[in-house]
């Protein structure tokens, strides 16, 4: 079994993605199921956990119709407005639906860095503990002290960071954020996704070295069976192609036991979002 | 072992895979621990391409390699079963058939995916079908990602041109026909297959035993002269110290454009011995002489399945 846990699909539009800026033409076109598998199953990849890239509950409930026809996508990560009186309603019309295991927020967006602990959110928070709903962590490195006490505060709800928080490989910055990753590890409710390191580093000029240092700090503070592989593709195309980013988390995965590295490749992400098998 | 890229599927395939037909009892009653040891020997030898089948012992052959890998890492090997070849002669390639196909292999193989997934024989059927029906179905297992790569298998060179002019495949499988007596898959199809970018395997380089100094076997389907010339190689390589077998295997793994050979046995001895005789280099002076001896017979096959087909 090899899962990716992260990855984005959408059908471009402009007005929709106003992060895509010029730099990041590549990722201006339309991506869609049928793009993942051709490039995933050629690295034994066989199922996908689809995040939201948009704030929208009709991008969620798109996600959830590609799911229904993909068996490919095990499962969703999708977005409801956490903040909103009407949560319990827009969960409760969707949850119906297995595959949708999660919900995320692009806090890393939200200028506020203790967003995660705003009431409201937290409010929305304990209604996906109701719903036995996991949450995904977007943050930067910054609003890691936020996740350590939203941790605490909610030791029931399961939570995994995307991206390892987006350390600053390239500009080399990473002793707070080692820091703050052991500290939120501490937290058994929080698993890590070995993901979205390659658009970290120079994205012309990147090597496997760059990555070693902060897999480790990944590896030693939560364990394999609290890390799950994810591409983040078609994002991490700005920096590299599919095969080249799941090399990257390989090198790390060749030093481990068999188990092990079956934990980081699909048996957490299965374990953790609750995926159906095969 | 040394292996080569299976077309453009990206997997580079050992240039020796083992062929498990013979764990379904196809050719003589063997013990579940000679099963098990082949297994075992064979991934030990570097042979980590098992080819299967749902018709090798009626799914006997894929329920033996459920048990013999359920210990094994699943990233240790590559696994390549078929389907719409169920009996002798029972086909069925329905869209229906192959879901139903894809789960039960990956329920008695004990995995939760394939690496590649063959139509198997399409020559015993209208092989419209096989482009309009059973193809897409196994595209849309694909998509599922219960089967990484997808193909078809059979004898007669036909089948590669009507269904590849037609769809898209990422690999093939040919058999018998890249040997010592024994060279169209090369000669007529490969070029065609590698201008695709079609990722090309080839099952049986003895033969059937043709090739072999062992017994010929009843279900030779090769004509008197042909077996007559094989007689005739096997003393002469056993007059020169060598042995058929050995010179048609390394014949047969020497061609670069052909991924993967796939051979089946299961007597852990045999798989060994092959697993040495590709380490050696090929006796060329020996090879030209039995060349010699099946040059009155080169390329004569037999047809198979429909008429129509070959």
């Amino acid at each position: 079994m090899f899962i990716d846990a992260h990855q984005h699909f959408w059908q471009y539009a402009a007005a929709d993605y106003p992060w895509i800026d010029a730099s990041m033409k590549r990722l201006a076109r339309d991506y869609l199921p049928a793009d993942l598998t051709a490039v995933a199953l050629t690295e034994g990849v066989t199922g996908s956990v689809a995040v939201q890239a948009r704030q929208t509950v009709q991008e969620t409930d798109w996600l959830l119709s590609l799911a229904a026809t993909n068996p490919f996508i095990r499962g969703v990560v999708g977005w409801v407005d956490l903040r909103s009186p009407t949560v319990a309603d827009d969960l409760r019309c969707r949850v119906s639906n297995p595959k949708l295991v999660g919900v995320r927020h692009v806090v890393q967006d939200e200028p506020d860095p203790r967003f995660l602990l705003g009431d409201d959110f937290v409010r929305g928070l304990k209604t996906l503990e109701a719903f036995q709903l996991t949450y995904d962590l977007l943050l930067f490195p910054h609003q890691l002290p936020a996740a350590i006490e939203l941790a605490a505060l909610l030791p029931d709800q399961p939570f995994v960071l995307d991206h390892l928080a987006k350390p600053q490989i390239k500009a080399g910055n990473l002793a707070d954020w080692e820091a703050d990753i052991k500290a939120l590890a501490r937290h058994q409710n929080v698993c890590c996704k070995l993901s979205g390191l390659v658009t970290e580093a120079d994205w012309d000029n990147w090597s496997r070295d760059d990555f070693r240092g902060v897999l480790d700090v990944a590896l030693t503070a939560f364990g394999p069976d609290r890390l799950l592989f994810g591409s983040d593709w078609p994002v991490c195309l700005l920096a590299a192609n599919y095969s080249e980013v799941v090399g990257i988390v390989s090198e790390v995965l060749a030093t481990l036991s068999h188990s092990e590295q079956a934990a980081i490749k699909g048996a957490t992400a299965t374990r953790f979002y609750g995926l159906p098998q095969g | 072992m040394e292996t080569r890229p299976l077309g453009r599927t990206g997997l580079n395939v050992p240039i020796l895979s083992f062929g498990a037909s013979s764990l379904g009892q196809e050719f003589r009653r063997i013990t579940i621990d000679e099963a098990l040891l082949s297994v075992r020997v064979a991934l030990d030898c570097g042979l980590r391409l098992i080819d299967t089948s749902p018709f090798y012992g009626r799914g006997m052959s894929e329920v033996m390699l459920g048990l013999a890998l359920r210990d094994v890492p699943r990233d240790d090997y590559l696994l390549c079963t078929k389907l719409g070849r169920y009996d002798l002669a029972h086909f069925d390639f329905s869209a229906r058939r192959v879901a139903e196909s894809v789960d039960v292999s990956l329920h008695r193989l004990g995995t939760d995916h394939l690496d590649i997934l063959l139509c198997h024989d399409i020559e015993f059927v209208p092989m419209q079908q096989i482009v309009d029906e059973t193809l897409p179905a196994l595209r849309a297992a694909q998509q599922a990602g219960k089967v990484r790569f997808i193909g078809f298998s059979g004898y007669p060179q036909k089948i590669f041109r009507f269904i590849c002019d037609q769809t898209d495949v990422d690999c093939v499988l040919n058999y018998n026909q890249y040997t010592l007596q024994n060279t169209r898959f090369a000669d007529e199809t490969i070029p065609y297959l590698q201008a695709k970018g079609i990722g090309v395997m080839h099952a049986g380089p003895f033969s059937a035993r043709l090739l072999t100094d062992a017994p010929l076997p009843p279900w030779l389907k090769e004509p008197e002269e042909v077996k007559a010339a094989a007689r005739k190689a096997v003393q002469f390589c056993q007059e020169q110290g060598s042995s058929l077998a050995k010179l048609a295997l390394q014949f047969s793994v020497a061609n670069p454009a052909i991924a993967t050979t796939v051979a089946g046995s299961a007597n852990p001895e045999n798989i060994r011995r092959w697993s040495d005789w590709i380490a050696e280099p090929l006796d060329q002076e020996l090879l030209a002489a039995v060349q010699a001896i099946f040059a009155a017979v080169k390329n004569i096959g037999h047809t198979e399945g429909l008429a129509e087909n070959n």
